[in-house]
């Protein structure tokens, strides 16, 4: 998979992909240069500033704010119809979690769609666009329906 | 309008003139206009490594009368070297991202 062919209108950002980024992980790195159509929700980026400040307090949201804005990704408040899609995505959760309880998983062992990763999808789902993330979970819900496309940063097959 | 002086680091900083005696190779006389804006010279953005079209700059205070021009990758990257440092100083071991995983595992909030 090319990456800039993959989303010539833009990409919208997980939480997942900023804290990597932030890390100057070498595989959400080489992204940084192409993000000049990059799209991250205010609230996805909430969960990148508290996973953040939970385990360091050398970097400001401000600075992350302005890395992010430099390289040209645009912060967009959440619209109402983001929210609107929280049930139709649960219901395409719900048979996943089946599956793994199925398995023999229990607990926290079994993956689910939490609030922030919602607002990342519904957000990737109302602007049409790709999501990057490297939220595993995610790839296997699109045998349940999910049709948003899903971009690995981890996986170096991914051509920047 | 004062008249500045930009000298060419790894990061390009603009400084007053009162400071030229720092330790630099090359300066470059830079005039701000009426709404205080800056023509950077190509030449000056070459010496600092800076793509010449570079659509932005990231700029920050770096004390008094001390203005640091960053292109955004080198600003990204100090940020995380310094994200690195701090936790490997804390003894963390696992990645910010794994971090978030955990995080939003624990929001079980909608699977009842």
């Amino acid at each position: 998979m090319n990456f800039l062919q993959s989303c010539p209108d833009g990409v919208v950002l997980d939480a997942n992909f900023v804290v990597s980024l932030i890390e100057v992980k070498t595989e959400a790195r080489r992204f940084a240069p192409h993000l000049k159509q990059a799209r991250i929700s205010t609230i996805n980026l909430g969960e990148a500033f508290y996973i953040l400040r939970k385990n360091t307090s050398s970097v400001t949201e401000a600075q992350v704010e302005q890395a992010l804005t430099g390289l040209g990704v645009t912060i967009d408040p959440v619209p109402i119809e983001v929210p609107r899609m929280f049930n139709y995505l649960k219901s395409i959760d719900k048979p996943r979690i089946k599956e793994q309880q199925k398995a023999g998983l229990t607990g926290r062992d079994v993956k689910s769609l939490s609030l922030g990763d919602l607002t990342c999808l519904g957000f990737a789902a109302h602007t049409g666009l790709p999501v990057l993330t490297g939220d595993m979970h995610w790839f296997t819900l699109a045998r349940h329906g999910l049709t948003t496309t899903l971009i690995n940063y981890w996986d170096l097959n991914v051509i920047v | 309008m004062g008249e500045i002086l930009a000298y060419p680091l790894n990061t390009c900083t603009v400084t007053p003139m009162k400071q030229s005696s720092a330790p630099m190779v090359m300066s470059f006389q830079l005039n701000l206009d009426d709404r205080r804006r800056p023509t950077l010279p190509v030449d000056l953005l070459k010496e600092a490594g800076i793509d010449v079209s570079a659509p932005m700059l990231v700029a920050h205070v770096e004390g008094t009368g001390r203005i640091v021009l960053e292109d955004p990758l080198a600003y990204l990257d100090a940020l995380g070297k310094k994200v690195k440092q701090e936790m490997e100083d804390l003894g963390i071991t696992h990645s910010l991202a794994e971090d978030l995983e955990a995080f939003r595992a624990a929001d079980t909030s909608l699977d009842r």
